[in-house]
């Protein structure tokens, strides 16, 4: 049972306003996807993408990187310049390029200073490292909705301590980091070193125990874990709210408030038309995305015996035994 | 036919009113068609704003019903599942009563008989609400679910119909546009049509009859060439022809009476030349006239005068003669001697007579009133007086004032009353008239309408054949033996109402009584 409605956190993104087809006659932009057509992130940012570029009849082509599943420096430094050489040909007026392995492999080193102007997206947290020059480059970085999922779970909770259980990576390492601003550095960590599902439901034990709320952080790396297990584990072990930012997670979390991809997408379109139209890049500052989607595990709840706001049941989608 | 109501101003209306009479028509027809197609464009557009209306109601009881089962989901309080049933209720009505068509009416009253059964599946949880979570949050996002689709269907529609109702609005607008254009383009066409017809209006009469108003104004101010250049058939052209006729006509006639005046100015100058002329040789007469008068007068009075003296020692050597020598003569020298002094004697009167004359004619007059009834009074006395033994009738007109010389007057009086009585003396019953004509009686004696005095007696008369001759002097109608006198009373008379300004004249018959009548300037 899926709720299409997608979760307005706080604020909203501004419709583009369509235009004549005219005004983009001959105009073409470029999109780097740093991933791969069949990759869901990669998806719902091209559903983004489409839904606005398509009704206004501006050209545009992708351009994949695929470095899901070539994840070498060696490769990203020669598919980089391939597809350097490739939208040099193609000279777009705009170039699009979505994730950090786009701008670190590509636009960085062939595109960042020259005179097409990028629009980048789902850049975790922060763009800064990239040293993108504001003439030419602007975007939105991909920030996790903390405090609209904090909300939802102070509700349910019976006390203000936070913990969280995650595997010890760099992406999870960053994550954290950011967490933790919103917790003024009181967020619990829990840590799993080993990367075993046992040690993570350990964990995840030990952090209800000694916390009033857990997020449930990424599993990634974690070579054995067992989804069926795992659900049967969380359904059964919870016994205080949890959360997660991962929609990969949300089988395991009573809450789950994941980034949207759609809107990354569409934002990023909708700034290159900005762009095509006459408004320049250094006009545009960087933003954030602001919105999500919502998932409710309703096995959880019945087991917390939590009944949702209506705010939550009307905008969430629902994960229960019957789900994938 | 047509030419000559062409030729004619109510001709000439007559094609112009039809002519407008149609345009109007024109007019009419195209604006009521377009009427029609604005009403028919406003008749397609009513039921898609009720059909909003409608919509939009069934949303608000929509959101009302979310509302209510918001609050319900909160609270659970039977009040709140009791107001979330009423909402369910009045949604399901507004579907009733609203005019929707299939599929849409079909779905929604599947959707909310969905929907009903859902709310009364939560409602029935009444107890241990958190042991039936789930029930509860399954229920709630199946409820959600249901108002999602019904406000999704109802927003489908709603934009479906708003977008018909914009093409709707857009042909409307397309229709008013098309009809405003057309309005203004019929519009202009009736400026354009109304600016001819005036322009047409004034070439055709208000100039003609401008230029026909300023030749008759012109004419009027005494400029007789003044012509209408009006060169037209209709009446105006008539009408200007028979002005410039008429002006060529009064032209000519001015022209002729300036002539005549001129002539008759020229022989007025001659005439009052002559005139002039005239008077100088009137004045010149009247002064040789008056000198001459003055001369007869002066020569009257002397030898008048000079003539007394003699006279009276002629008469008193006469009478010793008879007194102291009738003696010494016989019969026939003594009846020569009284024969003499008969004769002296009337020729004393009549120097007298003459000498009084004289004397009234030269003598200054003093004017005033005069009682003239009076005067004849007093005169009538006096006869009366000198011969008390006869018996006259008098008839004297009381208070008839006259302005003149009371003492010139008293004689002019004095000597008719005399020849009245005189003359009356043989009359049985000698009658004596005084009096003023009236109005009427005087009609035919006197046109100058002066007041007409007269004295009337019924004495022994004259006859008119001598009448002019009555006022000369020494003139006498009878004989001495019949009636005395010398013959110089009515020429006195005469002479002093002449010097009054006045005329006077007589009427009489021999036996039957004469008249004198007299006006008084």
């Amino acid at each position: 049972m899926l709720i299409p409605w997608a979760l307005q956190a706080s604020g909203g993104t501004a419709a583009a306003t369509p235009s004549p087809a005219s005004i983009y006659q001959g105009k073409k932009i470029a999109w780097v996807d740093s991933y791969a057509p069949d990759y869901d992130w990669s998806q719902e940012l091209e559903a983004g993408l489409a839904s606005v570029l398509n009704p206004t009849g501006v050209e545009w082509q992708i351009f994949r990187l695929d470095m899901k599943r070539n994840p070498s420096e060696e490769y990203a430094v020669k598919k980089a310049a391939e597809t350097a050489e490739k939208i040099n040909a193609y000279a777009p007026d705009v170039i699009i390029a979505t994730d950090d392995n786009a701008q670190q492999w590509l636009i960085v080193p062939y595109f960042a200073t020259g005179t097409v102007p990028v629009v980048f997206a789902s850049v975790n947290w922060d763009d800064s490292e990239y040293h993108f020059e504001p003439e030419h480059v602007t975007g939105m970085v991909e920030v996790h909705l903390v405090p609209q999922l904090m909300g939802q779970l102070d509700v349910l909770s019976q006390g203000s301590r936070v913990g969280i259980v995650a595997v010890d990576d760099i992406t999870e390492q960053k994550n954290i980091e950011y967490y933790n601003r919103y917790f003024d550095r009181q967020l619990q960590i829990f840590w799993v070193e080993e990367k075993t599902q046992a040690e993570y439901q350990r964990l995840f034990l030990q952090a209800q125990a000694q916390t009033d709320v857990v997020l449930i952080g990424s599993n990634a790396g974690i070579g054995d874990w067992d989804e069926a297990a795992a659900r049967a584990f969380f359904i059964q072990s919870t016994e205080k709210p949890t959360g997660s930012f991962l929609q990969w997670m949300a089988p395991y979390a009573l809450i789950t408030l994941a980034k949207s991809g759609q809107e990354e997408g569409s934002w990023a379109a909708e700034t290159a038309l900005r762009i095509l139209q006459g408004t320049s890049v250094q006009e545009i500052p960087v933003t954030r995305n602001r919105t999500g989607r919502l998932w409710i595990n309703l096995d959880i709840a019945e087991k917390l015996k939590v009944v949702f706001s209506p705010y939550v049941l009307k905008h969430a989608e629902v994960i229960d035994r019957e789900a994938p | 036919m047509i030419r000559r109501i062409w030729n004619s101003i109510p001709g000439r209306f007559a094609i112009g009113f039809g002519m407008v009479l149609v345009l109007m028509m024109v007019f009419f027809l195209i604006s009521f068609n377009q009427m029609m197609a604005v009403n028919a464009a406003a008749q397609k557009i009513t039921p898609l704003g009720n059909q909003i209306y409608s919509l939009n109601n069934f949303a608000v009881q929509t959101m009302l019903l979310e509302t209510s089962f918001d609050r319900y989901l909160v609270i659970g309080g039977v009040m709140d599942r009791d107001a979330m049933m009423e909402a369910m209720k009045n949604l399901e009505r507004s579907l009733m009563q609203a005019q929707f068509e299939d599929p849409f009416k079909a779905d929604m009253m599947s959707e909310l008989g969905n929907l009903r059964d859902a709310l009364e599946k939560i409602a029935s949880i009444s107890d241990d609400r958190l042991s039936r979570s789930r029930s509860i949050n399954e229920g709630a996002i199946t409820v959600y679910g249901h108002l999602n689709r019904i406000k999704s269907a109802t927003r489908d529609l709603v934009r479906q119909t708003n977008e018909n109702l914009n093409t709707m609005t857009l042909l409307q607008q397309s229709t008013i546009n098309r009809v405003v254009s057309q309005f203004v383009v019929l519009t202009a066409a009736l400026v354009l049509i109304l600016l001819g017809s005036l322009w047409w209006i004034s070439a055709n009469f208000v100039r003609p009859l401008t230029l026909l108003s300023h030749a008759v104004a012109a004419f009027a101010g005494g400029d007789l060439t003044a012509r209408a250049d009006v060169f037209r058939q209709d009446e105006i052209g008539r009408l200007a022809q028979i002005f410039n006729h008429m002006t060529e006509q009064i032209q000519e006639q001015v022209t002729h009476l300036q002539q005549q005046a001129e002539d008759l100015a020229a022989a007025e100058e001659e005439q009052r030349n002559l005139n002039l002329e005239l008077e100088e040789r009137v004045a010149r007469r009247t002064a040789q006239l008056q000198a001459a008068n003055q001369d007869l007068e002066a020569f009257s009075y002397s030898v008048s005068h000079d003539l007394r003296a003699p006279l009276r020692s002629i008469g008193g050597f006469n009478r010793i003669l008879l007194e102291d020598y009738s003696e010494k003569m016989d019969d026939r020298g003594q009846e020569y001697l009284h024969r003499v002094d008969k004769n002296v004697a009337r020729m004393e009167q009549l120097i007298e007579g003459l000498l009084t004359l004289s004397r009234l004619t030269r003598a200054e007059m003093e004017m005033k009133k005069v009682n003239l009834s009076a005067l004849v009074e007093e005169c009538a006395a006096e006869a009366g007086s000198a011969d008390p033994v006869r018996k006259v009738d008098w008839l004297i007109q009381p208070e008839l004032n006259v302005n003149g010389d009371e003492r010139l007057l008293r004689a002019a009086v004095q000597n008719l009353v005399d020849n009245a009585f005189k003359f009356t003396a043989k009359a049985a019953a000698a009658r004596i008239e005084f009096g003023l004509l009236t109005v009427d009686e005087a009609e035919g004696r006197w046109k100058q309408g002066s007041p007409v005095y007269f004295i009337r007696d019924n004495g022994a008369g004259f006859d008119m054949a001598y009448a002019g001759r009555l006022f000369q002097v020494f003139q006498r109608m009878h004989t001495q033996d019949e009636f005395q006198g010398i013959g110089i009373g009515l020429a006195t008379v005469k002479r002093i109402i002449n010097r009054h300004g006045g005329k006077i004249w007589a009427e009489g018959q021999p036996g039957q009584g004469a008249t004198f009548y007299f006006t008084l300037n």
